[in-house]
């Protein structure tokens, strides 16, 4: 779903370079607009600076671990849709997760068709409520 | 996966609760749900709760168990005597929970009712808003009661070389309370919270 002569915006933060131009193809493919970034404090700027609607956030991150950025994300904007993906799922991150306000929260390895959709949605829903007289369709 | 020798293990699957698996609470959750997010919003939130137990499904399936040393825990199925006429029933309202519990028990597990029903029956009356539980702390100590009981039941009923799958609310903490000796493996495919933290003032039923 796009807006009006606007991309949706999606934000990668993952610790693992090949991960990000892995998701920076496939989401620019989709048609969003892609930012990318291995670094918590840097994927802060971004969002800070850029009108940030979905982050794909990984959990374990070399600065900041995921669930403190996810936080401080929140803390940018509280509407911010934002989808955890982990290596290592556990109770205690997941509950924090979803404590803080994530969207999803999905453990690898994981099924692309199943990112994908959730992505989607994720950014309908965004995108639905922030614009709604952008939205085309 | 299978149980070490004379070991016992557990696959813990914490789980977002579809509106489906509430029994008779189902109409008046869906109504509250769509007077606060929309129709839409309603439809997608089915959707992926429908999606995370496909996901489950997958994994558990990847188990390669044999179903005959399984027994099947669930947040919810009180010890009764009618547990399977329980879980026929809330299946063929559309929890896709209780249709996995149905195809794994074809497959020859064994289901246990896992919760005292005295403590159901106060967390029932509490999600309807007759008990007097409406303090946070009130809450937990009920969600603690429940898990001290459930952990018990596995502890008890679990035998030695016998594998456990247990599907539990995601802020339960039965994993705690267990017997040391039994082996946990957390199955988690993902969790699609969408609204679940709103959706009661940040306090998430289970």
């Amino acid at each position: 779903m796009q807006r009006k002569d606007q991309k949706a915006h999606v934000l990668v933060v993952d610790d693992d370079k090949n991960n990000c131009d892995f998701f920076f193809r496939l989401l620019t493919e989709q048609g969003y607009q892609v930012f990318t970034t291995t670094k918590s404090l840097e994927a802060l700027a971004i969002a800070a600076n850029n009108s940030i609607d979905l982050v794909l956030l990984d959990i374990k991150l070399p600065d900041l671990d995921g669930i403190e950025t996810l936080k401080r994300l929140k803390k940018l904007d509280k509407d911010l849709t934002v989808i955890m993906l982990t290596a290592y799922g556990s109770l205690a991150t997941a509950r924090d997760a979803m404590a803080l306000g994530a969207y999803d929260y999905i453990t690898k390895p994981f099924d692309l068709k199943f990112v994908k959709k959730v992505v989607k949605n994720g950014i309908e829903e965004r995108v639905s409520w922030k614009h709604p007289s952008m939205v085309e369709g | 996966m299978e149980a070490s020798l004379h070991g016992r293990r557990l696959n813990y699957v914490p789980i977002v609760h579809s509106e489906a698996d509430m029994g008779s609470l189902s109409g008046g959750l869906q109504k509250a749900y769509i007077n606060r997010f929309g129709e839409k919003l309603w439809q997608e939130h089915r959707q992926a709760i429908d999606d995370m137990w496909e996901g489950i499904k997958a994994k558990v399936n990847k188990l390669a168990l044999d179903f005959k040393k399984v027994r099947l825990y669930q947040d919810g199925l009180p010890v009764c005597g009618k547990e399977k006429e329980i879980v026929q029933q809330v299946a063929e309202s559309g929890s896709k929970n209780h249709q996995l519990l149905l195809e794994l028990m074809s497959q020859g597990a064994t289901l246990m009712g896992t919760e005292d029903p005295s403590l159901l029956i106060k967390e029932y009356n509490r999600l309807r808003g007759a008990e007097r539980i409406t303090g946070k702390a009130e809450s937990l100590e009920l969600l603690d009661q429940r898990d001290n009981f459930i952990a018990r039941r596995i502890t008890d009923t679990l035998l030695p070389e016998e594998t456990g799958i247990l599907f539990i609310g995601l802020m339960h903490r039965v994993d705690e309370k267990l017997s040391q000796d039994i082996e946990i493996n957390y199955l988690i495919h993902n969790l699609p919270f969408r609204h679940a933290h709103e959706r009661t003032g940040n306090e998430q039923k289970d």
